[in-house]
């Protein structure tokens, strides 16, 4: 029995001394600057564009860097922590770049463009993996869009919202009421509720008459909803720019 | 946007096994097995594509998979005696066609992906032991110690297999007494003390994880009600902040509970 062991374990030695190990070390993102400028967080306004430069290494080959814009407002971070959590981002945006490269060192530089109407917090994820797949400590970065540009709401509702959300029994109606403001002057209002599991269109109303830096609309009534679930209500304003501002929370239909 | 091809695949294989056991004297015993076995690759190694939102990768099965073929030989070395209990297992795997997923050196395009990770299959040894005695030196005394270790080798990168268990260690002390009290029957009181090894011998892109031990502490109660018990369990009552090299939180850096506490009651009912 001994020596059967003993058998096995010299297999095992013979074929651990067989392979030389392969490379297992991980390429290095040396530094990223947005606009020149390494930082934890950096401040831009809507509409405005900017450099994203990696400078990376690897000890053999480097294969592929991959910069990625994503929404951080959810409170999402990349090392297990929690992170800050944020109101709720205007618009959607986000970016994903894939740039191959070769040899041990190089700097590359990306340009983005941040949409004219979007606010909020996104991250700047940048990820680097050399020939043989070894993954570097990937560098994440937070950007912080102001946007004056975008129309400002002041809504009531009947219900009124609470918590993110307005709550309704099934057979009934809501209304909304407020004012829009821009001092570049509203062109278009426009005011829609989507059922979230159909995707389907619900509600949908153009606001007649809308004009000058401030608009106040007519009461709206929405409903009644006889269907339970959760719906989405948008309001979406434009202004003489062509800036989108949207107004939006979840409607719960019990 | 096809992440997955239509495919009819069948897979057919055998398997067999034989063991041989041998008691010279009646405290030894000597076993020893030899098999062979296989596993036919799951639909998520055959056609998964797209982010694991467990795991964070994106994840690709590879539909040309063939059988994973395991060639087991294992044995076992007991000594018995009325106070003592000695078992020793060693065991050597070969497998032809080991399955897991490994890095591509491509990055996923979609948005939320990173390196794309594809089932392949290469050959593997995962060659170990296990070691276990027990000792009663008076009937109320119960002491065990247990360990195993286990070494694993994929053949084409030269690196061990991703989850490679560390070794572990495990004692346990426990005092019995039997009681003839009117509802009692019998109280244990005893403690654990788990220790890991380091592990350093890891896969590409998987994290070391270094060593920890914790204790853990336990009474237990039997009554003669019908066999009802009580149970009380303190574990990692220092408080200790480990990794567990085997969870999928591992990577994450998520430790695992720190102290707690359970009370466990057995009440077995309808039984006359």
């Amino acid at each position: 029995m001994k020596k059967v062991f003993l058998a096995l374990l010299a297999i095992t030695t013979i074929v651990s001394c067989k392979k030389e190990e392969s490379d297992t070390t991980r390429p290095i993102i040396e530094s990223v600057k947005v606009n020149g400028i390494a930082a934890n967080e950096h401040e831009f306004n809507a509409g405005e564009t900017f450099t994203v430069e990696v400078q990376v290494s690897d000890n053999e080959a480097l294969n592929q860097l991959k910069i990625n814009i994503h929404a951080a407002d959810d409170g999402h971070s990349h090392e297990g922590e929690s992170g800050e959590t944020f109101e709720a981002n205007t618009g959607t945006w986000s970016e994903s770049e894939i740039v191959n490269l070769s040899g041990t060192s190089s700097t590359k530089t990306a340009t983005f463009q941040i949409p004219n109407s979007v606010a909020g917090h996104w991250h700047i994820e940048v990820q680097l993996i050399d020939k043989e797949g070894n993954e570097a400590t990937e560098y994440v970065t937070l950007i912080h869009v102001s946007n004056t540009n975008l129309p400002v709401f002041d809504i009531t509702t009947n219900p009124a919202v609470d918590n993110f959300e307005i709550a309704l029994t099934a057979g009934n109606s809501f209304t909304i009421n407020g004012t829009v403001s821009d001092p570049d002057g509203l062109i278009d209002l426009h005011i829609e509720l989507e059922n979230e599991s159909s995707g389907e269109v619900f509600f949908e109303y153009e606001v007649p008459g809308v004009s000058g830096t401030s608009f106040t609309m007519p009461e709206v009534l929405v409903g009644p909803i006889l269907q339970t679930g959760i719906y989405h209500l948008h309001l979406h304003a434009a202004d003489g720019q062509g800036f989108v501002g949207e107004w939006a929370v979840d409607v719960h239909v019990e | 946007m096809t992440r997955v091809e239509n495919n009819n695949l069948s897979f057919s294989n055998w398997s067999a096994s034989s063991g041989l056991s041998w008691t010279p004297r009646q405290c030894w015993n000597f076993k020893l097995n030899l098999s062979r076995s296989f596993r036919v690759p799951n639909q998520a190694e055959l056609f998964i594509n797209g982010v694991h939102h467990g795991t964070f990768r994106h994840e690709m099965g590879d539909a040309s998979l063939q059988s994973e073929i395991g060639y087991q030989a294992d044995a076992t070395v007991l000594y018995e005696l009325k106070q003592f209990y000695v078992k020793v297992s060693p065991y050597f795997n070969y497998f032809n066609g080991y399955i897991y997923l490994r890095p591509t050196a491509q990055f996923s395009t979609l948005p939320d992906g990173g390196q794309v990770y594809q089932y392949s299959q290469h050959d593997a040894i995962f060659a170990g032991s296990e070691f276990y005695i027990e000792w009663h030196p008076v009937k109320q005394i119960h002491m065990e110690y247990m360990i195993d270790g286990v070494y694993t080798y994929n053949l084409n990168t030269g690196l061990a297999l991703p989850f490679t268990p560390p070794v572990r260690g495990r004692f346990q002390l426990e005092y019995e007494k039997d009681f003839d009290k009117r509802y009692l029957s019998e109280m244990a009181v005893g403690g654990n003390y788990l220790v890991w090894s380091s592990q350093n011998r890891v896969d590409r892109n998987e994290h070391a994880t270094s060593g920890a031990f914790t204790v853990d502490l336990f009474l237990k109660m039997e009554f003669k009600e019908d066999g009802a018990s009580l149970n009380f369990q303190f574990n990692n009552i220092f408080n200790r902040y480990y990794l567990n090299h085997l969870s999928a939180y591992r990577a994450l850096n998520i430790p695992q509970q720190g102290r707690n506490f359970t009370i466990m009651l057995n009440l077995p009912f309808g039984k006359k």
